[in-house]
């Protein structure tokens, strides 16, 4: 099931809230596991399975996890096994077929929704509770719920079991957080459904358009990264909106990253329960900044290539990550003053590097990517502009400057400004919000998330 | 005070949305939309092991939400108001609804025009044979910030058709007044100086004395896509002795009128011109006991030219190859020197994969 579509609002969530609501303190954990299973059963029928008898494993691992690198190392085993399997079998059989003239390949290999997510969380809980007792859950009640709890199953934001820890033992009936989770939940369902489906239909559409043009290729680059942000920052936004309806917090998982001043800075922006995960499950214990320069290239270069690969089995998403890498190793380098002092100059830099990290992530096909960007570039002997680029862009103008628009805290400094009066409007164009949203979806019965594939 | 209106407006639209769409009466076929709802799924364990069961659940409660039109009214109003120029490739412009064209398929026109060939060469050799094209309303479309489909090069394209066939071009018989405002049809009483043309090409003379009857509200196909205008159009029919005396038989040799008034206000209201398309009907002209015959390949265009070219002819027998075999359709003419006529708009040409010749 997905937060924005019809069944997941107007049925799954109104019957959670009444039984959630008239459920005696004791059983609210319980009410939630079993509505987190029928929503991840929902959508992924039999793979329940695999997060149920992971989720129990792992409970059992951490009873005797504490110190005992054994069960640390086979536990994370076991867990990176599955990932590995429905993830990367088939990429690791292309390679092998390349090299080697075979023909390896296994049919009809689906990859659960949220493995990659559900994994690491299993993993940084073994991690945390191998080095400190205290960070084990009480019961498996409590596990399953830190695991299962749809609100972050299926595509973060990845947390720790210690940081929900006390919510999952003391929550309360809160109206407040009802009230925040609920207009949370409104701006992400209007991220996803307004903007980055209308956005994604555009891709579609230039994607298809059979004279294309320089500037067909730049609207279709800026679209991809409009697209993912509001897409996944959308759905971070629900899943921390979900979970604050149920007096859960999670960290927030994106602080406007397109407006980072460097691509360090961006990466402390964008996806950060990702970010936050590789530096301390991998970078730190690599010896992080710590060390040579030649151990800090290879701890950022290790650990930007798991991220590129955690993204995707397919080389365009190691290539990301390396992109990354070597643009880290070269801020930290020498750039890092230069773009501090020079503030318009920083915001263009990482734009456009954006820019062009979205195309390699969005375009799987190496070759495909080449021919991208030989077209953005103007290598390819394509005019500048032509009828169709002018016309789709004429379309869709309005809707990509209110979506650079909302991708910057602008419409917050408006909101805590000048028009502080008319705070009192702030429910009407929340619930105007939610009826135009509603409308999109009547319209399109199915709207996937990008990051779900991952 | 926010917080309260805010949480308790949220819980009443979600609970009483919920009641809404539980309890409200489910409509098996959507006007606006001109097609069949999606049915309540069966629930299977293998359905829901394979997540068939759930994709077809979405399915059933976006397409019976409660206000489901008004809904999809609301985001086309969105969609104006954010200043696009097409949704899902409708607009309106000049009172007029139009639809953008598939894109141009050089490959889809080359096969329509091998398809016609094909025909010819297998069954209408010195026969007296013709064609013509319908082109979309958007070749009637004078404005410059809308995309245009290259009827040119669809024109040109067809030239590779049998020169033996004989191209009757009724492009400038017709303009964009000649077409519904909500629908993609021609107005049967806008279409006399084609008719004419046609039939100076095939060599009878038309009846200009016809009796205009007004059908309203009639509502065309891209009416309910893109809600813009709330009043209907009126559908006017032609009306002569020869025409309401006809017979039309379908190929189970059931017979009816030329005009069924019982499609008005159903789904496709244009079906009131012979009921519909078919694969294969007869029109039979009761008022003579002898004279020519004429086969039209056709698409649903033709209903509403057929009847007026009735005065020409004893027969005039349809053939619908969306809807059949050419070869069993075939088997069911009596070939004895027939007038032949394709009349296919370009819209069909530009995707004539649906046409099942071979």
């Amino acid at each position: 099931m997905v937060f924005s579509s019809l069944i997941f609002i107007y049925f799954f969530l109104p019957i959670l809230f009444l039984l959630y609501f008239i459920t005696p303190k004791r059983f609210k954990s319980i009410i939630l596991i079993i509505f987190s299973l029928i929503f991840y059963f929902y959508g992924e029928g039999k793979y329940i399975l695999i997060l149920l008898l992971s989720s129990i494993l792992n409970y059992l691992l951490s009873k005797k996890i504490t110190h005992n690198k054994k069960i640390l190392v086979f536990g994370i085993i076991i867990n990176l096994l599955p990932l590995i399997y429905f993830k990367y079998t088939n990429f690791i059989f292309e390679n092998v077929n390349a090299i080697f003239n075979t023909n390896l390949f296994i049919k009809n290999l689906i990859m659960p929704i949220g493995i990659s997510f559900f994994t690491f969380q299993n993993i940084s809980y073994l991690v945390d509770v191998y080095k400190d007792k205290k960070e084990m859950a009480k019961n498996l009640i409590d596990y399953l719920l830190y695991i299962t709890f749809f609100a972050q199953l299926v595509a973060g934001p990845i947390v720790r079991f210690s940081e929900i820890k006390e919510d999952i033992n003391n929550r309360k009936l809160n109206f407040s957080n009802l009230y925040i989770g609920i207009k949370r939940f409104i701006i992400g369902l209007s991220k996803k459904v307004i903007i980055s489906n209308n956005i994604g239909l555009l891709i579609n559409i230039l994607t298809d358009v059979s004279d294309k043009s320089v500037l067909l290729y730049w609207i279709i680059a800026i679209s991809y990264t409009i697209q993912i942000y509001f897409d996944f920052s959308g759905y971070s936004d629900m899943a921390i909106g979900l979970g604050k309806m149920f007096n859960f917090n999670f960290l927030e998982n994106f602080e406007y990253p397109l407006i980072a001043k460097s691509i360090t800075d961006f990466w402390r922006r964008w996806h950060i329960s990702l970010s936050r995960w590789f530096k301390d499950y991998i970078y730190i214990p690599l010896g992080g900044n710590r060390g040579t320069k030649l151990k800090l290239v290879r701890n950022i270069f290790v650990v930007w290539s798991l991220t590129g690969l955690w993204h995707g089995a397919s080389w365009n998403f190691i290539l990301w990550g390396i992109y990354f890498g070597i643009i880290l190793i070269i801020e930290k380098m020498c750039l890092k003053n230069f773009l501090e002092r020079h503030s318009a100059l920083a915001h263009i830099y990482t734009f456009f590097l954006i820019i062009i990290s979205f195309v390699i992530f969005n375009i799987t096909d190496i070759k495909s990517l080449g021919i991208f960007f030989k077209s953005m570039f103007g290598f390819n002997n394509l005019p500048f502009t032509n009828f169709e680029t002018i016309y789709y862009l004429k379309s869709y103008l309005l809707m990509l400057i209110i979506s650079l628009i909302c991708a910057t805290p602008i419409v917050k400094y408006i909101k805590n400004s000048k028009f502080k009066r008319l705070i009192f409007l702030e429910p009407i164009i929340y619930i105007c919000l939610l009826f135009i949203a509603t409308a999109y979806l009547v319209d399109s019965t199915f709207n996937p998330f990008i990051y779900f594939r991952f | 005070m926010k917080e309260k209106l805010l949480v308790i407006s949220f819980m009443l639209i979600i609970f009483s949305l919920m009641f809404l769409n539980i309890f409200s009466k489910k409509e098996e076929i959507s006007y606006y939309e001109r097609r069949k709802l999606a049915g309540l799924p069966e629930i299977t364990i293998s359905g829901l092991l394979n997540k068939e069961s759930t994709s077809d659940l979405d399915s059933y409660v976006a397409d019976h939400f409660f206000l489901r039109n008004d809904f999809r009214k609301l985001k086309i109003d969105i969609e104006t108001l954010l200043g696009k120029t097409d949704i899902n490739d409708l607009f309106y412009y000049q009172n007029h609804y139009f639809k953008y064209e598939n894109k141009y398929d050089e490959a889809q026109i080359h096969k329509f025009t091998e398809k016609i060939n094909y025909i010819y060469d297998n069954y209408f050799k010195d026969m007296n044979v013709y064609y013509s094209i319908i082109p979309e309303k958007n070749y009637y479309l004078d404005n410059h910030n809308y995309k245009k489909f290259a009827y040119d090069n669809l024109f040109e394209q067809m030239k590779n058709i049998n020169n033996k066939i004989t191209y009757i071009d009724i492009t400038d018989t017709i303009n964009l007044d000649s077409y519904y405002y909500t629908d993609h049809h021609l107005r049967q009483d806008k279409i006399i100086k084609a008719i004419t043309k046609i039939a100076t090409n095939l060599n009878f003379s038309v009846d200009d004395n016809y009796r205009i009857e007004e059908y309203y509200p009639f509502y065309g196909t891209y009416y309910g896509q893109l809600l813009v205008k709330k009043e209907g159009e009126k559908l006017n029919i032609l009306h002569n002795d020869i025409i309401d005396n006809a017979t039309v038989y379908n190929i189970q040799n059931d017979y009816h009128k030329v005009y069924d008034y019982d499609k008005f206000g159903t789904v496709d209201s244009y079906d009131i011109f012979l009921s519909g398309a078919t694969a294969y009907e007869e029109i039979i002209n009761n008022n003579v006991d002898d004279g020519r015959e004429l086969i039209i390949f056709r698409d649903s265009y033709t209903s509403s030219f057929a009847p007026l070219m009735l005065s020409g002819y004893k027969k005039i027998t349809l053939i619908d190859l969306r809807y059949g075999n050419l070869e069993y359709l075939m088997s069911k003419i009596d070939f004895h020197n027939q007038d032949v006529l394709f009349l296919y708009s370009t819209s069909i040409i530009n995707n004539s994969d649906i046409l099942r010749v071979y």
